[in-house]
C-alpha cells in the first residue's frame, strides 16, 4: 500500500508535511521581525489554529541548519524575564529563499484548488 | 524521606535532568543546551500561569519539547563532535589559500618540512569532504602563524608580508565567528598546533645545530606525540588525553633546557616564548581531551565527521 496522509487520533497535520513547511514557516515568521524558539512556536500555533503541532525540541535542529546554509543569523540579548536569549533574524539569502519558497508552495496549492474543483 | 524543596527547586532538577539526557545522547554544544532550557522555563511559566501545579507543568513541558535522543540525534546530524560543518566553496578556498605554503613546504631540502607539508595535504584532503575536524586543526594553524607573525615583529623579525596577508585571508574563512562554530573538542585540535610548532622547530633546532644529529629520542616524543593526540582526539578516544600529557612534558623538558640557555648566555628568547606557549597549549589540550572523550579506544566513525 502506499504512504499516504494518515490523521491520528487528534486529526493534526501528518508528520512528513510538518517537516516539509517548517523552512517556510520559520522564514516567513522571521520576516515579520527577529525572534526566538519559543515565540517563534508559539506563533506557529496561533497561524495554524493550533493544527500544526511541532515537536517543540526538534525546531532547533532545524534552526541551526539553516543558520549553517547562512539563511538566519543568531544574537544573544536578555529577554523580558532578565535570562540571556538567543534570537534569530533574517539574512539576504533567507529573503530570497522565502521567495523562492513562497513561489513553490503557491504552486502546489493552486495545482490542489484546481484538482479538488468538482468536474 | 524526601526533603520539600518548594517548586523552583523542583523545575530547577526536572531541567537539569532533561540537559543531562540531551548531552548523554550526543554532543550538543552549551549554547543550545541553554537555548533548550530558556524554551523549557518559557513553557513552565506559561503553564503555570494557567493555574497549573508546578509537577504537571513539568511534565507537559518535556512532553512537548518531545524526547531528549531523538532531539539530541537530530541535533548531531547538524552539528558534528568538533563543531559546524564549513561551506564548500569556503572549504575550497582555503585549499587554494593554502596552497603555496604546502607547496613551499613539500619541496624543501628539509625531510621535516616535507613532513608538515604531507600532514597539510592530509587536512586539506579531509577539508575538501568539509570534515568538521580538519577546519579546526587548520584554524589552529592560521590562527597561531598570525600570532606567531605578530610576535616574531616584536622579537625584531620581519615576516613575509604576502604569506601573512594568505595566512589571514583563510583564518577569515576558518575562524569560528559563531559561538557553536567550535566544540571544546574542535578547540582542543586547534590548540595542537602551537605543540606542533614548537616540536618540530625544537627538532629542527636539533638536527641542524652542531653536535645535535635528531638522535635524542625526546624530540621525537613530542613531534608524534603531538599527531597522536591529534588522532586520538578526531576518534574522541581517552587515550589522547594520555598522549597530550606525554607531550607536554617533554616539552616542560626542552621548557627548562632553552630557560637554562636562555639564563646563562641570553639566547633562544623565541624558542623559549615558543615552547612556553606550547606547554601552555598541551596542559589545555590535555584536560580538553580527558574531559570530552568518549572511550577509550575511540570510534572511527567520527574520522568522517
Amino acid at each position: 500500500m502506499p504512504r499516504t496522509v494518515r490523521q491520528d487520533k487528534d486529526a493534526r497535520i501528518a508528520k512528513d508535511l510538518v517537516a516539509a513547511s517548517a523552512t517556510a514557516l520559520v522564514l516567513a515568521i522571521l520576516q515579520k521581525g527577529d525572534s526566538y524558539g519559543y515565540a517563534i512556536i508559539q506563533e506557529v500555533r496561533a497561524l495554524s489554529g493550533g493544527e500544526l503541532e511541532w515537536s517543540e525540541g526538534m525546531l532547533y535542529p532545524v534552526l541551526h541548519r539553516m543558520e549553517d546554509a547562512g539563511l538566519i543569523e543568531s544574537f544573544e540579548e536578555r529577554g523580558e524575564n532578565g535570562r540571556k536569549r538567543k534570537y534569530y533574524r533574517l539574512r539576504p539569502d533567507g529573503r530570497r529563499a522565502l521567495t523562492e519558497e513562497r513561489r513553490q508552495w503557491d504552486v502546489v496549492h493552486a495545482a490542489l484548488t484546481k484538482a479538488w474543483r468538482p468536474a | 524521606m524526601t526533603k520539600f524543596r518548594g517548586d523552583d527547586g523542583e523545575i530547577d532538577d526536572a531541567v537539569a535532568r532533561y540537559r543531562e539526557q540531551l548531552a548523554r545522547e550526543a554532543d550538543v554544544g552549551r549554547a543550545t543546551l541553554d537555548e533548550i532550557e530558556d524554551h523549557l522555563r518559557s513553557l513552565v511559566d506559561d503553564l503555570r500561569a494557567t493555574g497549573m501545579p508546578a509537577a504537571l507543568a513539568i511534565g507537559e513541558a518535556a512532553k512537548r519539547l518531545g524526547d531528549p535522543s531523538q532531539i539530541a540525534r537530530e541535533h548531531a546530524r547538524v552539528r558534528t563532535a568538533f563543531g559546524a560543518k564549513l561551506p564548500l566553496w569556503r572549504a575550497l578556498a582555503v585549499i587554494v589559500l593554502v596552497m603555496p605554503q604546502l607547496i613551499g613546504n613539500l619541496t624543501s631540502p628539509s625531510w621535516i618540512d616535507t613532513g608538515c607539508g604531507v600532514l597539510g595535504l592530509v587536512l586539506c584532503g579531509a577539508l575538501t569532504w568539509r570534515s568538521a575536524w580538519s577546519r579546526a586543526a587548520l584554524f589552529g594553524a592560521m590562527a597561531w602563524s598570525i600570532v606567531w607573525a605578530i610576535a616574531s615583529l616584536a622579537l625584531g623579525r620581519q615576516p613575509e608580508t604576502w604569506m601573512l596577508a594568505l595566512q589571514l585571508a583563510a583564518f577569515g574563512l576558518l575562524a569560528p565567528w559563531r559561538r557553536t562554530d567550535l566544540t571544546a573538542t574542535g578547540w582542543a585540535i586547534a590548540l595542537l598546533y602551537p605543540m606542533f610548532s614548537a616540536a618540530a622547530s625544537l627538532l629542527y633546532i636539533d638536527i641542524t645545530s652542531t653536535g645535535g644529529d635528531g638522535s635524542v629520542p625526546s624530540m621525537w616524543f613530542a613531534a608524534i606525540g603531538v599527531v597522536a593526540t591529534g588522532a586520538g582526539l578526531v576518534l574522541r578516544a581517552r587515550w589522547a588525553a594520555v598522549s597530550a600529557w606525554v607531550s607536554t612534558f617533554v616539552l616542560t623538558c626542552w621548557f627548562w633546557d632553552t630557560f637554562e640557555l636562555y639564563y646563562d648566555f641570553g639566547i633562544g628568547r623565541s624558542t623559549l616564548t615558543m615552547t612556553a606557549c606550547a606547554v601552555a597549549a598541551g596542559i589545555a589540550v590535555a584536560i580538553l581531551a580527558s574531559r570530552t572523550a568518549r572511550s577509550n579506544l575511540g570510534d572511527l566513525k567520527n574520522v568522517l565527521a
